[in-house]
């Protein structure tokens, strides 16, 4: 395909489907009893803003992808995220002997 | 020769439908576990996008670092903490779910007028391709150096928190009765040993109000 | 704008190997005969009685495992587009990515000192 035609998905197109998967992301962490869910949220909003990065890498920036490496450099900060935030999750586990974040309420006001 | 563009839209839809009922489902299902195998099909379908928009390292990139390394670490955390626990009722619950939900429908109608209404310089330059690997190399050694060495810190720091976090370094034998103590790292018969003992003595944090 | 090659032939093997597993599941089916009764019903159906639920408590060793792959996955993602740009990026990368190694030698040296490889 000539890269001069339009493309057949619109950049558009991408954002809703990032905005889709971004807002998912916002209520799962907000209404998640389980602690680990609220985890697997926070990496859908995460994907989310990944998917905005490369669509604009793509459709704006195509010679130096710039989003491309972002994205990298997401995924990675990501992988630690998961790493610590479910060491931290099993130490409360240990402690407390529940994952429900409705009893993790020790510094609330 | 590539992909026609009538495949290229059918491909687009089946991802967005497996992403959105995915994610729908990682946040829905009452199964946790149903949840973090549906998270790896939200994973794989975001890979397949990142083809889609001629980025094949970083879908390969990945599959291997979210499907092959996080999705199995939560599953293995799943599995540790996996004690079947009745959730206490809240009183309220429904009317929060609607509020949070009302406030999520808002900021996406806001990002959804932000994507229409904002005119983008389309179109853009031409996508590189199959030269992207060795462009993004190129960044990650020039402009982009000083991140790619603070990113092999972060993950050594990652690393050791997590490991000083998920053990808990335990006397090799109890000091009561002397007999030696099992090394499994999550006890549940008795309060673990510190190796400070002055913290036997705590008791368990209450769940205060 | 799909510019990358050889992505039909992908498509293709895509669509064959998820028809393989649907194709097995429902002629098997479709084909098997229906005696579902008596020790038909259980998981094993020659050895041990399996006793207990399928959710227990697994041992955090596996997770510690699973830590140290996740950081060393990250690694090949960083080193894989430099191992492909190699020729075009000379000595100095060469030794910047030597320090990128070496701190996660670091890591890697942490993680044994402290236990972390061991099974015992």
């Amino acid at each position: 395909m000539s890269p001069d035609l339009p493309s057949p998905i619109p950049l558009q197109a991408y954002l809703v489907l990032a905005a889709i998967l971004f807002c998912t992301g916002v209520w799962g962490l907000i209404n998640s009893r389980n602690a680990v869910r609220v985890l697997m949220s926070i990496e859908l909003m995460l994907n989310a803003v990944n998917i905005n990065l490369m669509a604009f890498s793509t459709y704006l920036d195509g010679q130096l992808i710039r989003g491309q490496v972002f994205t990298i450099f997401v995924i990675t900060v990501a992988a630690a995220e998961a790493a610590v935030g479910l060491a931290i999750l099993l130490s409360l586990y240990r402690n407390r002997e529940t994952v429900d974040m409705e009893r993790f309420n020790l510094l609330r006001w | 020769m590539t992909i026609a563009s009538t495949t290229q839209q059918i491909c687009f839809l089946v991802l967005s439908a497996t992403l959105v009922f995915g994610s729908l489902g990682v946040v829905l299902l009452p199964n946790i576990v149903y949840s973090a195998f549906l998270l790896g099909g939200v994973f794989l379908s975001v890979a397949g996008l990142y083809l889609m928009l001629n980025a094949s390292f970083v879908a390969a990139a990945q599959v291997l670092v979210y499907v092959g390394a996080v999705n199995v670490l939560i599953l293995f955390a799943i599995m540790l903490v996996n004690k079947q626990e009745t959730l206490a009722a809240i009183p309220g619950l429904l009317l929060r779910r609607i509020l949070s939900g009302a406030v999520c429908a808002g900021l996406f109608l806001l990002l959804v007028r932000v994507a229409f209404t904002t005119d983008w310089a389309l179109p853009g330059p031409t996508p590189i391709g199959d030269e992207a690997t060795i462009r993004i190399g190129e960044h990650l050694f020039s402009d982009y150096l000083l991140p790619f060495e603070l990113a092999s810190v972060l993950l050594l720091m990652a690393m050791i928190g997590a490991i000083v976090l998920a053990r808990r370094d335990v006397f090799s034998s109890d000091v009561i009765t002397g007999e030696p103590v099992d090394q499994g790292l999550i006890e549940k018969s008795r309060t673990p040993l510190l190796l400070d003992t002055n913290d036997q003595k705590r008791p368990m944090l209450e769940n205060t109000p | 704008m799909f510019v990358l090659s050889g992505y039909d032939a992908f498509l293709g093997f895509l669509l064959i190997s998820a028809a393989v597993p649907v194709l097995a599941l429902v002629a098997n089916k479709v084909l098997s005969p229906k005696s579902r009764q008596g020790e038909r019903e259980l998981t094993y159906e020659s050895g041990m009685e399996p006793m207990g639920g399928a959710w227990i408590q697994f041992n955090i060793r596996y997770y510690m495992f699973a830590l140290v792959f996740v950081v060393f996955d990250v690694e090949t993602v960083f080193l894989y587009p430099w191992a492909v740009a190699f020729h075009r990026l000379g000595l100095l990368a060469f030794i910047e990515a030597l320090i990128f190694i070496s701190i996660l030698v670091v890591a890697l040296a942490y993680a044994w000192r402290k236990g972390a490889l061991e099974w015992s």
